[in-house]
């Protein structure tokens, strides 16, 4: 390969940049949004037991089952301005959930949900329940327990969980495309920029150079999630 | 007054537990088998186990009480309990262990140092819990429940995963908390022996069914520990005492009895020990002790007291005496040697035992 080529390989087009930073906030702010609600949730379906457990565990994990793209449909015939919620809520405030950001974020948010719910479950799970009684035993409820016994010795299940999260965001496709569309700067990440580049003749350098960093990017998720796990089970 | 009244029923899958009791010594031991539903009374106790129904008051709160639908949850009880695997808490160190239910409750500087001081544990506030031994760990986790400002004490078989050497400086210990504490304490164990060296006071549990406790001695007077246990080594006399003498030449302490002065047993001497006022534990074993209608002269047992059978019965194939000498003490015979002693009670005898067969604790 020439230095030119080499060269133009390596610059990098405006398009390209938005939808690398936009694959980016929409997987932060999506992982950050879902945290504290695939907590509460992991924590129920671990330690508790109610009447409907199955029916809420099986809304929650239907994402996960479902083909994306029929996931961003439903999302789209809810949210969306002519959908049940989505047209009230146009009508009422002048928000519109589809084909914009936001709905990037919704459709992210909808399809990761469940893998992070279920790994903070999981990691909840493995926490001996006997650590719980004897926070109990000491004076400290039930709330306090858990985010000063339960929570840090599941901290390392809850990382990977998060960062399972933000990779499914990051590749995040079917949904996004559905609910959110293809709008170059507006809603186009990493995953659709790729797809539509790949129908373009001669676009193959781009389309590699937006690989690159979409494997440059989970692989730093991850190195940084280990390098966490590691300095959290060092602590124990 | 009673420190604990429990009144329950409790059903767990297949097994049911049920009883009624009233605790009113400060400390007081729990024996029975392994799955009696020892741990199921202790779970009660501390709220970790809700009962169908019952009533529970602990130095008048009341705990439990499913007529008034009356339930405080664990965290409210103030009863501290000390697991038998510790517990230790893995992502903390030992200070912030301790520390754990003391930020929350008493937070007195004072306090956390008598403690520490008192359980050795000074020299581990830095430590891990993965770096501690089984005796550390059970220190650390009495230390940490002691901590909490808690009104009741639970401890659940405290020495099981301690050896012979350490176990022994763990009852010298506990029986030191135990008395500086003002608060009931509760502790399970499967070994009598164990227990007994703690306390005289026991609460038997089998099959689920609780029973009002009794001291050791009046449960065998009413053959509730031979029908109980049903092994027949079961019988231990435990005595208090202080060191009257050491006479390291002879290889000899003499111990006198709290209950009685003018018995003075002779132990083997222990000079890293015993010094002369320490206040002593001796355990004696029932089969230990021989029994003689005479005194006898020249022969190497050092122990000698006169008294008179108070209780004899026969238990499977052997019999059990209570001799009182001033002090009861407990013996195990055979039927061929009460039989040829003609034992009855009111009959007077001699109970001889060795200096090394007795089992000394601080």
């Amino acid at each position: 390969m020439s230095f030119l080529c080499f060269i133009s390989f390596i610059s990098i087009t405006p398009a390209e940049i938005s939808a690398v930073l936009l694959s980016l906030k929409v997987a932060v702010i999506s992982s950050v949004i879902s945290f504290p609600f695939a907590l509460f949730i992991g924590r129920g379906m671990a330690r508790s037991n109610f009447r409907g457990k199955s029916l809420i565990e099986g809304i929650i994990h239907l994402p996960l089952v479902m083909p994306p793209v029929t996931t961003g449909y439903l999302l789209l015939i809810i949210l969306g301005t002519q959908g049940f919620i989505g047209s009230w809520l146009y009508r009422t405030f002048g928000i519109r959930l589809a084909f914009n950001q936001t709905s990037a974020i919704i459709a992210s948010i909808i399809v990761s949900f469940p893998l992070v719910t279920r790994s903070i479950r999981t990691a909840i799970e493995m926490v001996d329940r006997r650590m719980e009684d004897a926070s109990r035993t000491l004076g400290v409820s039930p709330f306090l327990t858990f985010f000063s016994i339960t929570f840090p010795l599941a901290l390392p299940g809850i990382i990977s969980g998060l960062v399972l999260g933000f990779a499914r965001c990051l590749g995040e496709f079917g949904a996004t495309i559905t609910f959110a569309g293809n709008i170059e700067g507006e809603t186009q990440t990493i995953a659709l920029a790729v797809y539509s580049l790949m129908q373009v003749p001669g676009k193959e350098g781009a389309t590699l150079r937006l690989v690159i960093f979409s494997a440059i990017i989970s692989l730093i998720a991850m190195v940084l999630a280990e390098y966490l796990n590691k300095k959290v089970k060092g602590k124990h | 007054m009673a420190y604990i009244t429990l009144n329950t029923k409790l059903r767990k899958g297949n097994f049911n537990f049920s009883g009624n009791c009233e605790i009113t010594s400060r400390v007081t031991g729990v024996f029975g088998p392994s799955g009696a539903g020892k741990t199921t009374l202790l779970h009660l106790l501390a709220g970790l186990q809700k009962p169908r129904e019952g009533f529970l008051c602990i130095n008048d709160q009341v705990c439990f009480d499913t007529r008034s639908k009356v339930f405080v949850p664990t965290h409210k009880r103030r009863v501290g309990y000390v697991f038998q695997e510790g517990r230790i808490f893995p992502h903390l160190s030992i200070e912030t262990n301790l520390k754990y239910g003391w930020k929350r409750n008493t937070h007195n500087q004072q306090y956390f140092d008598e403690i520490v001081d008192l359980l050795q544990l000074r020299a581990l506030l830095k430590s891990r819990p993965g770096q501690l031994s089984g005796g550390q760990n059970q220190r650390v986790a009495i230390g940490r429940a002691l901590m909490s400002n808690v009104q009741l004490l639970l401890l659940d078989e405290p020495f099981t995963s301690l050896d012979p050497i350490i176990k022994k400086q763990a009852i010298s210990l506990l029986n030191k908390v135990i008395h500086i504490l003002n608060i009931p304490v509760i502790i399970v164990s499967h070994e009598l022996k164990d227990l007994l060296m703690l306390t005289q006071n026991l609460l038997l549990i089998k099959d689920g069914l609780m029973e009002q406790p009794d001291s050791y001695l009046e449960l065998i007077r009413r053959k509730k520990i031979p029908e109980f246990d049903g092994l027949s080594e079961n019988y231990y006399n435990i005595f208090t005492g202080k060191v009257a003498e050491t006479l390291m030449k002879k290889g000899i302490t003499k111990v006198q009895m709290d209950e009685k002065e003018s018995l003075i047993f002779n132990i083997e001497s222990d000079e890293f020990m015993f010094h002369p006022g320490d206040p002593v534990k001796v355990l004696l074993r029932g089969s230990d002790v021989a029994l003689s209608l005479t005194h006898v002269g020249n022969i190497s047992i050092r122990n000698q007291f006169q008294g008179k059978v108070e209780t004899i019965f026969q238990h499977h194939n052997h019999l059990v005496c209570i001799v009182d000498c001033g002090i009861q003490i407990i013996t195990r015979l055979t039927l061929d040697s009460g039989n040829s002693l003609e034992l009855k009670p009111g009959k007077k005898i001699w109970c001889l035992f060795k200096s090394l067969a007795i089992e000394a604790y601080k």
